[in-house]
């Protein structure tokens, strides 16, 4: 086991490093950190030779990436282009909006695919169940913008428009003290992402609980004399959590980059949105720096994943 | 199942004319074929794919391409002309930002839209079958390389790392010409960004299929004949795997429509005056995001510039992931893609 988890990690470090390259070349060749003075009259072409110099750009790339690595090795992701912050002090800023935004929506997910993959699976064939299947197939095919801008045309544009109680779409500001506003600021992105979320959640479910159902294991538990709700949740779902598992590790892997679309749509202060603003303004650092957290965090992620199917399903041995 | 086909292919060489009148005998793709036909769904996903398919090609005859990106400012961010008083048939899916008529973009933009998803996935396809190839045959080094490229792929969130190729390659491109229309010179390019993030899955499936392979008899005996390496890896290897491949096509071929509904969505992906599913979409964002933009958006609500690119990049989705479906179920009945 330990062997396992050390090879593993080994392997983590070497596609970490492919990681970084990728992420440098596209970052680097993408962006002129220089393009801001390309267009200034006001600048002569020592001045800007002086200030590649000083950037360390006039080096060959190899050695501009080894520098690179080296500060993000140390956690130094460099200066933003833009507002020439610190990098990691732009993400630590926006990561509790993120984070609480991502933590409520992966804890709805979950209530929620539970919910309807247990209900679906025990009811097969049912009106309910093949009322869930299609939601969940339908929901796979929608794109998540879709969903946000129903929701914000339903519960904020219409709701108003009818005069009902209506929810804030999040372009205004609001007062970020009081919890009562986090909360209603938080009601439509949640269910948007949970909406998108639990389609693939609830399906996998539902066929692994389908696929269970009939192993040895769940006769000898029923004939044991134990009571359905036992045999569901004790034995058939540990097992049949597998593949709900492997995408609830990716998506907490993913937590950290928050989600782009619909932190956008909703004007939510998170790293998606980070991304997505200084993308617009070709803010590379910025970027070149999420793109890393998100991927390094998706790469250990997988690695836990992978262990915890030891636990949940003790027969599978990693070698 | 090997005692089974023996068997059968006994019978058939002693009865050789009662078989083919009784119980015809199909290939491997007939049979997949009778199969892919009792799935309602799939069935029901090819009959909508082709309407969609006659909307979009067959719309060009009544409405010119000249049309769909002619502005006409005086008119608009019209709602559908239908729900205005006196109803007209004038603009069905209403006017954009600039004026131009939604039903005639919808029509193009789909041929578009469809045109960027068929080619993604071409070329999403050609890349993980070289890439699963290469790394199942030769395993090794070329193995481990070519996966953990692979699992670097996997592991880097998708739309972010789109988001910058698109921002460095779509910037001033110019127009070009195909099959007697001039597009924007982005449309390659969206086909390009999207194949380069479709091919991980596939190259892992064909991989497999490689490994089991290439152990076989037959592989065997055509390397004890002398065939060189690229004719056993193209000539008999991949034929064998194709089952797979096709099911993972028609998968990411819903991927990929997604995929450019979502950057187009951003403003990243077909340029304007071209249209595409996506880029329609893009105008809804930006009453959004401006300033003004709220109060365009609430008390003008410009529903029609979302909701029917958005129903029409859904049904096209669905569509092509019920007949994925249907193809899974009857190319692999016992599941031979993991």
């Amino acid at each position: 086991m330990s062997r396992y988890i050390i090879r593993r990690l080994i392997q983590a470090v070497l596609i970490i490093f492919v990681i970084t390259i990728v992420t440098f070349v596209v970052g680097r060749a993408a962006a002129d950190p220089m393009a801001a003075y390309t267009n200034n009259p006001r600048i002569s072409a020592e001045d800007k030779a002086r200030i590649r110099h000083n950037l360390g750009l006039d080096q060959p790339l190899p050695v501009q990436y080894l520098s690179w690595l080296g500060g993000v090795v140390k956690g130094d992701f460099g200066n933003s282009f833009t507002t020439k912050q610190k990098v990691t002090d732009m993400i630590a800023e926006r990561l509790p909006a993120t984070l609480i935004l991502m933590i409520c929506a992966l804890i709805t997910t979950v209530i929620v695919s539970l919910l309807a993959g247990i209900y679906a699976a025990t009811h097969q064939y049912s009106a309910g169940d093949n009322l869930i299947t299609a939601a969940t197939f339908v929901g796979f095919s929608m794109p998540v913008f879709f969903i946000g801008l129903s929701l914000i045309f339903i519960f904020g544009v219409g709701f108003k428009a009818w005069g009902l109680p209506y929810l804030p779409t999040g372009t205004a500001v609001w007062d970020q003290n009081n919890p009562i506003e986090w909360i209603k600021h938080l009601i439509l992105p949640v269910a948007t992402l949970t909406l998108i979320q639990a389609a693939g959640y609830t399906r996998y479910l539902r066929s692994s609980l389908l696929d269970v159902q009939h192993q040895d294991y769940i006769r000898t538990a029923k004939s044991k004399g134990l009571s359905d709700r036992v045999v569901l949740w004790k034995h058939a779902l540990k097992n049949a959590s597998l593949p709900f598992v492997t995408i609830l590790g990716l998506d907490i892997a993913l937590l950290f980059g928050g989600a782009l679309v619909t932190e956008t749509i909703f004007s939510w202060p998170g790293i998606g949105r980070l991304f997505w603003e200084q993308s617009n303004a070709g803010d590379f650092p910025v970027m070149m720096a999420i793109l890393l957290i998100v991927s390094t965090m998706v790469v250990l992620g997988q690695i836990v994943v992978d262990v915890a199917y030891t636990f949940l399903d003790p027969r599978i041995k990693l070698a | 199942m090997a005692v089974a086909t023996e068997t059968l292919g006994k019978s058939e060489e002693i009865t050789p004319v009662a078989i083919p009148t009784t119980k015809p005998s199909y290939s491997l793709w007939g049979l997949a074929f009778r199969r892919f036909l009792r799935h309602r769904a799939a069935v029901a996903g090819m009959i909508g794919l082709a309407l969609i398919f006659l909307f979009a090609f067959g719309g060009s005859l009544f409405y010119t391409e000249k049309y769909a990106n002619t502005p006409d400012v005086l008119n608009r961010l019209q709602a559908p002309s239908w729900l205005q008083d006196p109803p007209t048939w004038e603009h069905p899916m209403g006017t954009d930002s600039v004026g131009r008529d939604v039903l005639a973009r919808m029509i193009y933009g789909g041929q578009i839209s469809l045109i960027i998803g068929f080619a993604s996935v071409l070329l999403a396809v050609t890349i993980g079958a070289v890439i699963g190839a290469l790394s199942g045959y030769y395993s090794g080094s070329v193995d481990s390389i070519l996966m953990r490229l692979t699992e670097a792929m996997i592991a880097i969130p998708s739309l972010f790392f789109l988001i910058i190729i698109s921002k460095m390659l779509i910037g001033s491109v110019p127009n070009i010409s195909f099959a007697g229309r001039s597009l924007s010179g982005s449309v390659p390019i969206v086909i390009f960004v999207i194949a380069i993030f479709g091919w991980m899955v596939e190259a892992r499936i064909v991989r497999s299929q490689f490994m089991s392979l290439k152990q076989q008899e037959f592989i065997t005996a055509a390397r004890a004949i002398g065939v060189k390496d690229n004719n056993i890896m193209w000539k008999h290897i991949l034929p064998n795997s194709i089952a797979p491949i096709v099911v993972f096509a028609s998968l990411g071929l819903a991927t990929a429509i997604l995929t450019e509904a979502y950057v187009g969505f951003l403003g990243l992906g077909v340029q304007e005056p071209t249209a595409s599913w996506g880029n329609i979409l893009n105008q809804a964002l930006s009453y959004l995001n401006r300033a003004f933009a709220p109060i365009d958006f609430i008390h003008r609500g410009v529903w029609w510039l979302w909701l029917f690119p958005s129903l029409a990049i859904i049904l096209t989705v669905l569509c092509v992931n019920f007949i994925g479906d249907g193809l899974r179920d009857a190319l692999d009945p016992r599941g031979l893609v993991d």
